[in-house]
Order: C-alpha cells, then sequence, then structure tokens
C-alpha cells in the first residue's frame, strides 16, 4: 500500500465519524493554540522589556563617555565617569579595531540657547535657556538607544528639524502621555561664539528648528536630538571664536561613542578593552543577564503550561484512535484479507493521527496568533494610557512551525498504541467480528 | 464531507486574517509632523549696530528681541547672526562689525547705527561717511541692506543724526525704515517697542 493510498483511507476513516474528527481536532487546536499565544506573548515581552532595560538600543550596546574611567567603577552597569578626556577620531579608530567590536557610532555635541515659541502649550511662555544639542547620525539610531515616544525622528542631515526629549516636555509641566502637544513647534537656536574681550557675551548664530518628534534617548546628556550636520555647524560657528570654556562638548571632537558588541557575550570583554584604552564604559550587561534568567524561567513555565496542553490534547487522540479501531476490526479484516500487510495498517492510523495532529496544529497556530494579537492590543490599550510604548507583536514563524510540526509528532505518538493495536489484529478475527 | 469542508474553511479564514496587520491604534508611532520644507539657498540675515540692535534671546518674561521678531518671518532654512556690540558707532561698524558680517555672506542686513555716534559727539558728517561705507559694503557681497533710525525724540542734535541716516541709505540705494525710537539701555528697547520695531522691519522686507 503507498502513503497515497494509507492517506486516503485514512481520510475516508475521519469522514465516517466527522463529529469526533472535528472534536479531536477541536482539542488538539486549542492546546496548539494556548501553546502559540503563550510563547508568542513571552516573546513579545522578553523583547519589550529587554527593549526598555536598552532605551530601544541594542542589547550589545556599549556607551562610551569622553572621559577616562573610575577605578572604583569599573564593571558597573552605570559606571561614573572619571575626569574628563578628550575623545577623538585616533580613539575612536583604536576602539574601532579591538576584537569583539561590531559597530562604533559617534555622538557629538554642542551647547547652544534655545528659545522657544512665544505661545507654547496651554499658553505657557517659556523663557530662553541653555541646553545641549546632541548630534548623531540619524540612519544609526536603530543602534543607539533612542525610542521615539511621539511623532518621527529628523530627517537625516536636516538642518530644520529637531527631536526633543522628556526634559523638554517638563518644562511645559507635560509628561510623556501629552507630549504630541510640543510637536510643531519651531525653536530658534543659538550656536554661541566666545569673544576674546573680557566680559563679552558670546556672538550667536541663530537658526530654526521644527520639533517633529518627542524621544527618549541616553546617547548623551541634552533635550535636543539632532543630525550630527546641525552640531558640526554649531562647532565651526564656535570654532571661530575663543576657545570654549572648560567642561563645554565642543572641548573633544567626539562626546561619546556608542559602541556594539558583537554578541552579548562579549560585552564584558569589549568593556576592558575600551577601559584598557582609556575610556569610560557603562552597559546593563549585568540587569540584560539578570532580566533574561528571569524572562527564560517564565518561558519555560508558559511552555510547560502549553506543553500539558498538548499532551492531554494527544490523550484525546489515542482515545478517539482506539474507538476507531474497535469500530472498524471488520474493515481491518478485510484489508488484511485481501493483502494488506501489518505495515499497511499501521500506516494507515498513523496517518490518520497525523492528519488530526496536523490540522489541529495548523487551526491552533493561526488562533494563537489571533489571541496574541488581541491580547497585544489590549495590552497598548493600557500602556499608552500610561504613556508608555506599546508592543507590537511579531509572526512568530518559528513558533508557529514548532507548534504545527509538534502537534504532529505528538498526535503520531499519540495514535501509536492504537495503530499498533490495529495492524496486529488477526485477519479471521477481525473480518469474524460484527 | 461538508464539516471537513467547513473545517478548512474556517482556517482559511482564520489564515487570512492572522496575516493582515493589525491595525495599529499607537497614536504615538505616527509621523504626525510633515517634512519641513526647504527651498532655495538659505536666507542669511545679519544686523549691525549698538545696543539697540545687540540681541539678548529674551528678557526675563520671554519677550523676544525685534531681531529675532524680524528672524521669526524668515523661510524656516534661514540663519541669523548679529555682530552688533556694546556702545557701538558706526565708525566702529566700519572697522569691526563689516568684516565679520561680509565673511557670512548675508542677503539681508539691518543696520542701525547713531545713539553712540550723537553720545560720542561723531561729527554728523563723519557719521553718515561711516554709515554709508558699511551700506556698500553689505551691497559688495549681494546683501539687500535696511539702514534704522528712529522716528524723531524731539532733539535738532537727533533730526540732524536721524537725517543723516537717511541721506545715507537714500544714497546708497538702502531701504531707509524708520522704527520707535527709545534710548538704549541694556536689556533693549520695551517689549512692545520691541514688536513695533520688528513690524516696521517685516512691512519693509515685505514679510
Amino acid at each position: 500500500m503507498t502513503w497515497r493510498g494509507a492517506a486516503a483511507l485514512a481520510l475516508k476513516g475521519l469522514r465516517r465519524r466527522p463529529g469526533r474528527a472535528v472534536l479531536t481536532v477541536l482539542a488538539v487546536a486549542l492546546a496548539a493554540a494556548l501553546l502559540t499565544a503563550l510563547l508568542t506573548i513571552a516573546t513579545t515581552a522578553e523583547t519589550r522589556v529587554l527593549s526598555e532595560v536598552t532605551q530601544g538600543g541594542p542589547l550589545a550596546g556599549i556607551k562610551v563617555a569622553a572621559a577616562s574611567p573610575d577605578p572604583t567603577q569599573v564593571g558597573q552597569d552605570q559606571a561614573r565617569p572619571g575626569d574628563p578626556r578628550v575623545l577623538d577620531g585616533a580613539a575612536v579608530a583604536r576602539i574601532r579595531s579591538l576584537p569583539g567590536v561590531d559597530e562604533v557610532v559617534p555622538v557629538v555635541a554642542a551647547r547652544v540657547v534655545v528659545v522657544p515659541p512665544a505661545a507654547g502649550p496651554g499658553g505657557k511662555a517659556l523663557g530662553p535657556f541653555s541646553d545641549t544639542e546632541v548630534g548623531v547620525d540619524i540612519t544609526q539610531v536603530p543602534r543607539l538607544p533612542v525610542s521615539v515616544l511621539w511623532g518621527r525622528l529628523p530627517a537625516p542631515t536636516s538642518l530644520t528639524e529637531v527631536a526633543v526629549t522628556e526634559g523638554y516636555l517638563s518644562r511645559y509641566g507635560l509628561d510623556r502621555a501629552q507630549g504630541g502637544q510640543v510637536l510643531g513647534q519651531t525653536l530658534v537656536v543659538g550656536a554661541p561664539q566666545q569673544q576674546t574681550a573680557a566680559n563679552a557675551p558670546p556672538r550667536l548664530r541663530w537658526t530654526k528648528a521644527t520639533i517633529v518628534g518627542v524621544v527618549a534617548q541616553d546617547a548623551s546628556d541634552g533635550q535636543l536630538l539632532v543630525p550630527v550636520e546641525q552640531v558640526q555647524a554649531a562647532r565651526e560657528w564656535g570654532a571661530l571664536g575663543a576657545p570654549p570654556p572648560a567642561g563645554d562638548p565642543a572641548g573633544s571632537p567626539y562626546n561619546g561613542l556608542y559602541v556594539v558588541a558583537d554578541t552579548l557575550d562579549h560585552v564584558a570583554t569589549v568593556r576592558t578593552e575600551i577601559t584598557a584604552v582609556g575610556y569610560s564604559t557603562s552597559a546593563p550587561e549585568n540587569l540584560i543577564a539578570s532580566v533574561l534568567r528571569y524572562l527564560r524561567v517564565v518561558e519555560l513555565v508558559l511552555t510547560s503550561v502549553g506543553a500539558i496542553a498538548l499532551v492531554v490534547a494527544g490523550l484525546g487522540i489515542t482515545n478517539a484512535m482506539l474507538a476507531a479501531v474497535r469500530e472498524r476490526r471488520r474493515e481491518i479484516g478485510v484489508l488484511k484479507a485481501i493483502g494488506a500487510r501489518d505495515g499497511d495498517v499501521l500506516r494507515v492510523f498513523l496517518v490518520e493521527a497525523g492528519l488530526l495532529g496536523a490540522v489541529g496544529g495548523l487551526a491552533g497556530a493561526v488562533l494563537g496568533v489571533l489571541v496574541a494579537r488581541l491580547v497585544g492590543e489590549v495590552v497598548n490599550g493600557y500602556l499608552t494610557s500610561q504613556g508608555l510604548r506599546g508592543v507590537h507583536p511579531a509572526l512568530p514563524l518559528a513558533i508557529l512551525a514548532v507548534t504545527v510540526v509538534g502537534s504532529t509528532l505528538l498526535a503520531i505518538l499519540a495514535g501509536t498504541v492504537p495503530a499498533i493495536r490495529a495492524a496486529r489484529l488477526p485477519a479471521r478475527e477481525a473480518v469474524e467480528s460484527s | 464531507m461538508r464539516t471537513t469542508r467547513g473545517l478548512v474553511a474556517v482556517v482559511a479564514a482564520a489564515l487570512v486574517l492572522s496575516f493582515v496587520p493589525a491595525c495599529s491604534t499607537s497614536r504615538q508611532a505616527t509621523n504626525a509632523v510633515p517634512p519641513v520644507a526647504v527651498a532655495g539657498p538659505p536666507e542669511s540675515l545679519v544686523t549691525l549696530g549698538g545696543d539697540e540692535t545687540l540681541v539678548r534671546p529674551a528678557d526675563d518674561d520671554g519677550h523676544r528681541s525685534w531681531a529675532l521678531q524680524v528672524f521669526d518671518a524668515l523661510a524656516p532654512s534661514a540663519v541669523y547672526t548679529d555682530v552688533a556690540t556694546e556702545d557701538a558707532t558706526a565708525h566702529d561698524g566700519v572697522v569691526d562689525q563689516l568684516p565679520r558680517a561680509v565673511d557670512l555672506a548675508p542677503t539681508l542686513a539691518v543696520v542701525w547705527f547713531g545713539y553712540h555716534d550723537e553720545r560720542g559727539g561723531v561729527p554728523v558728517p563723519t557719521f553718515e561717511e561711516d554709515l554709508a561705507r558699511v551700506v556698500r559694503g553689505l551691497q559688495a557681497v549681494g546683501a539687500r541692506v535696511l539702514v534704522l533710525s528712529p522716528t524723531g525724540t524731539g532733539t535738532s542734535a537727533d533730526a540732524a543724526y536721524q537725517a543723516a541716516a537717511r541721506h545715507a541709505a537714500e544714497s546708497t540705494g538702502a531701504t531707509y525704515v524708520e522704527v520707535p525710537g527709545s534710548p538704549p539701555r541694556r536689556g533693549g528697547p520695551e517689549p512692545a517697542t520691541q514688536t513695533a520695531i520688528a513690524t516696521a522691519v517685516r512691512a519693509a522686507i515685505g514679510r
């Protein structure tokens, strides 16, 4: 008997008792849906929690400050930097060449004077204030601890767009949930040029920048996130005057780096190497390791719950198949009488069990994704009401594949005993039974 | 048979639904702000003068200086640099401020001298000549020049310097703009005067 013939007989057997087949498939589908939904939610939650820990940056990200390392802080997640130290192109090249370093993203900054609009949210007028413009390559933001809370990032190389942080919102007494109120504001930004004459005020070069987004960023201290070109223009203007005062960001070609290690396991090694080069580093590696451990436990528990449900469904398949064998004894006898071997009969019932598992697994996987998305929407509603970023459950193809394949294999396993029993039925005994 | 077909139909529908991206209701991820339009080369505004021009970003109440109010009216890509200095006379404008301004390649320049020339006793013809040199120097690099002078404050000396400023503007083809006058102080004109000055300048440049 060919596999095709076995499949045809299996389908015929399922159609004989459609109600029982549907109920068995439903049991497998519900178990598979539970497993899929739990794993999808667990994976999404893990991604979201880790993203929050790294503030949107890569897990293997390391923040390098333009400062010497404090010997008492080495190895700490949030190491306090030591004395300021110039971070120039040579140092960046040296760090980039270290083993285990995948990418290096420079950060530059400039002190500026900011004049907000005459009328802000709620009609409140703010006076001018000094702050720091943080300049990054906008195309590299996915590699930085920057996450968009409202609106969008400035366009790459734009000289007229800016994203602000929650620190700017707090100047208006706004919280994260109200960030949208500052979108579209135009700031007037003045880059200072120090004068040589004593007590002479700096000469300011003014530009305009429209707020296009609100971000959470940990790339460098500063409430304004802009393309690096804006900071470079401000620095070029400042360089025409007297040297900047001590502590001014313009005193170092780069104000920081964001280094991405090639794997999470290499973060500690890369940090040690950068410390040896002479710069202070910080990275939430210990925190990430702790979080991952707890998340693994949660994932294990959830997977176990889903697996238990599948096993219960498997028992249902065993029960259904045993009943089917009892009812089809005569059919089995006829098959053997016309020449079918034990192996052929075994094949028919294993295929039948496998079909139940495959269909149930597929339906359950789809249902599980729908449930996970529904849960995601409910969670998003809560998160956004709290002014937090939402979650976006991804389509977990690996989980779907494991669910379908796992359900099929489990069903085949569950159907093994009934199939063996059917295969071993003596032909004469089977034919004579009615 | 019908039950099997029905089951297949349900599974197929669910498959389609699950692959349709869930509608995101998150307002936070919207690109709410359209790209900032940048048309043509950026405008470059430069102001020259003394205390009445020197830009303080704003006073403690957030009132903006007249120069920044004029800058507000320019294109989003415009750049503004103030090269004014305290106690500056027109001669300071020629010697110190003009070279700085020329380096900035301005497209629009606003010039306001006179108060410290009068206080310093600079002869009116000298003041007029220096002012004209500043204007010509700016025009040589392609800038449109506005010469500001306050409306009459009463004294004949004021009137003489105002007339000289007007004549310097007219003789060089610059735009002469009369603005509300008040004695300069370290913080610049009063807020209401700042706005009135800005309104006059914006009217002169058609913004």
